[in-house]
């Protein structure tokens, strides 16, 4: 444990300023996949297992989208990827909701587990006869691929590029649930559905709509993740395994929670990597573990009662 | 604003749970066949063809097919066809006995070629003597496999081994002459095996290396901003890397931008790989030190192009090194069956022992006498030199085995 050498970046605006940046960029991704895992646990109660393979259609489809409009400066690929494939991906929430997930309301959790863990077998299926089975990747669009001087290190244009648009979101995120009239009755169908319904509330299109921005949440976390990382069927596992562990911390069906549980998780493999090489993801379980002990609901979540 | 909140906590262990319960697959389709003396010899081959390493049994399997082909071509083995079909092993080791087994007692395969991960071959080398067949394991590196205390006498390892690797590779690291290292490598049983038998041979040769912070990230991890970062701000003169596949591919694209390639080499044994090479495309950083793995020009010879456009003609990609491991396996095994002139397992396994092969694509190779292991392989490093070229790294340095082999010897 080499504490003195956290202490020393800490006190270092060369260190402490671009790791804290990269820490960052790291939770950009994960806030964008948990956010929208957390809108639908907190809004339907449904657990979508298979919103890992949300965000990896959203990769491919960005892969797909860049090889079409990625030419010239590329401005057309960032479009595409921050509006097409999470809209396309929507769409394909959209059926799952309609077709699948609205027969099983209602009933034990353990229905919803099976059949979201058919959709993870079936999605990891369909890209692997698509795309076939080995890596691939996606480029980054020129417009962004240059780097710039942070504390003068250089930095990556397109990390700073997740920060921004993973700010914009949770912004536009709390501002249309917080001040626009459907954001009202979203929070009044999450509060109590029967009054909801009651009031006149069309509740079924509701769940769907939301089921659907979860979807494209997840989907923008991938078309933006892509040409950082690796495309490859599977991908999804370790995305949705970390998107549990930030909403497990910040508190499921919390938004505010998931960001600030992103956060934490970006932050603490950052610094973490400083104190104890090689061994710095055990951070996060101990602060999982440790959230789990005194506040099982997360951080942001509330108490239900 | 907070939405209604749930119980959560048996969330994770259900998602954990779930992310380890692996999707089986059943048998796939066979290849060769036809026309022969008298009934074909079934060859039987199990890997991993669904999950996140399916390349490795897709690439292997495409090698072993291959072989098979070029035999029946040059008039099949004691005048009878090869014919090759494949079943799932899901990356699990009891899935992988299941398999083998199934091919011998229910298929009746004459014999079991294993193109399947370090695990599952250890578990399936360990099964050898209730399976009355010789098996050629041709995709484990794993040092375990072939250790005296696991010997098993029908098994083969068709492969390159992390231990020889190690040695050879160290042999180039030295050349290099730096002192101050770092590593970078998959947080399991090969990542760690590769780092570590690079090192130890690597002090022997240069006293007074330095191995700094050791990084390990979890295999697939998508991620590694802070890692990349680590690096740079502990300014080592090399890093040494066993990220392979997929990992390497992210890895240079984050590392990249961040200007890692400038301001330290980075040595790996694992980037002259076809699939690695055609994922990164036009993004090929220049000034990354490479061992050939499986590459073209590695040995420079008529029979490593071959396999080469042999290979690309039919399947419409590169080989990898899974597939010339799979292509060399079936190739010893039709050698030694001809020279035992039967297919009975004891009488094939003893021809194998020692059995030497010149000119294939990967050199004049051995399957040594005492531990069954492929030794000679070709390894030889570059740097890559990103030109818009084709290949992006001419090999300068070719490892010397009788050294290798001496030093091993010693250890």
């Amino acid at each position: 444990m080499d504490f003195d050498a956290l202490g020393n970046c800490l006190t270092s605006a060369g260190c402490a300023g671009p790791r804290l940046l990269g820490g960052l960029a790291s939770a950009a991704v994960i806030y964008l996949v948990a956010s929208g895992l957390s809108l639908v646990f907190g809004v339907m109660g449904v657990l979508n297992f298979a919103h890992g393979s949300l965000y990896m259609l959203g990769a491919y489809l960005g892969y797909t989208l860049a090889s079409v409009f990625g030419g010239g400066t590329g401005f057309l690929a960032v479009l595409t990827a921050l509006f097409v494939a999470p809209l396309l991906v929507a769409l394909i929430g959209g059926v799952i909701e309609v077709g699948f997930l609205r027969r099983i309301y209602g009933r034990d959790l353990l229905y919803q587990l099976l059949l979201t863990f058919s959709f993870i077998l079936i999605i990891n299926g369909a890209i692997e006869k698509i795309y076939g089975p080995q890596f691939m990747s996606s480029p980054v669009p020129s417009v962004l691929s240059g780097t710039v001087s942070v504390f003068g290190q250089p930095f990556p244009v397109y990390q700073l590029f997740l920060i921004a648009v993973a700010v914009a979101v949770g912004l536009g995120l709390t501002v249309f649930i917080k001040r626009s009239k459907y954001g009202t009755i979203l929070r009044a169908t999450a509060e109590d559905q029967d009054m909801a319904r009651a009031l006149g509330v069309n509740v079924p299109r509701v769940w769907t709509f939301v089921f659907m921005a979860g979807a494209g949440l997840g989907g923008l976390g991938g078309s933006l993740a892509g040409p950082l990382r690796s495309l490859f069927p599977g991908m999804d596992l370790d995305v949705v395994v970390q998107a549990f562990l930030v909403v497990v911390i910040g508190g499921l069906g919390s938004l505010p929670g998931a960001a600030l549980g992103a956060v934490l998780v970006g932050l603490f493999r950052a610094f973490g990597v400083i104190v104890a090489p090689g061994l710095e993801l055990v951070f996060i379980y101990i602060l999982v573990v440790i959230v789990l002990i005194v506040r099982p609901r997360g951080l942001a979540g509330r108490e239900v009662g | 604003m907070t939405l209604r909140s749930r119980r959560a906590v048996a969330v994770p262990a259900l998602v954990l749970s779930l992310a380890l319960a692996a999707c089986g697959g059943g048998a796939g389709g066979g290849a060769g066949g036809g026309e022969g003396g008298g009934d074909p010899i079934e060859l039987g081959f199990i890997s991993v063809f669904s999950g996140r390493i399916a390349m490795l049994g897709e690439t292997g399997f495409k090698g072993a097919e291959l072989a098979v082909a070029d035999i029946n071509e040059a008039g099949g083995v004691l005048g009878r066809e090869l014919r090759i079909s494949q079943k799932d092993t899901a990356a699990n080791p009891e899935q992988a006995v299941r398999s083998a087994r199934d091919f011998v007692l229910q298929d009746e395969v004459d014999f079991l070629i294993d193109g399947s991960s370090s695990n599952e071959s250890f578990a399936v080398s360990q099964a050898a003597p209730q399976l009355d067949t010789v098996v050629i394991s041709t995709a484990s590196e794993a040092d375990s496999l072939t250790e005296e205390k696991n010997f098993q006498p029908r098994v083969f390892r068709a492969a390159r081994s992390t231990w020889l690797d190690g040695i050879a590779n160290a042999q180039y690291g030295k050349t290099l002459g730096f002192k101050n290292w770092m590593s970078i490598s998959p947080d399991y049983a090969y990542g760690r095996d590769c780092t570590d038998r690079y090192f130890e041979a690597l002090k022997q040769e240069q006293p007074g290396v330095q191995v700094g912070n050791q990084l390990w990230p979890a295999l697939f991890e998508p991620d590694y901003t802070p890692l990349i970062q680590q690096i740079l701000q502990r300014k080592p003169e090399a890093v040494y890397s066993c990220l392979w596949g997929g990992d390497l591919v992210a890895f240079i694209q984050q590392a990249q931008p961040f200007g890692l390639f400038d301001k330290t080499t980075f040595v790996t044994p694992a980037f002259a790989d076809s699939l690695v090479i055609e994922a990164l495309g036009d993004k090929v950083p220049a000034g990354i030190h490479s061992a050939s793995r499986f590459a073209l020009g590695s040995p420079p010879s008529d029979a490593n192009e071959k396999f080469d456009s042999d290979y690309r003609e039919k399947y419409g990609e590169g080989p990898t090194n899974w597939s010339v491991q799979a292509y060399i396996g079936v190739w010893l095994l039709a050698e030694a069956i001809k020279e035992a002139d039967s297919i009975e397992p004891d009488a094939v396994a003893g021809a194998l022992e020692g059995i030497e092969m010149a000119d294939t694509p990967w050199g004049d190779v051995q399957l040594r006498e005492k531990d069954h292991t492929l030794i000679r392989y070709d390894i030889r490093w570059g740097v890559t030199e990103p030109s818009g070229t084709d290949y992006p790294i001419d090999f300068t340095f070719e490892a010397d085995w009788d050294t290798v082999l001496e030093k091993q010897g010693s250890a």
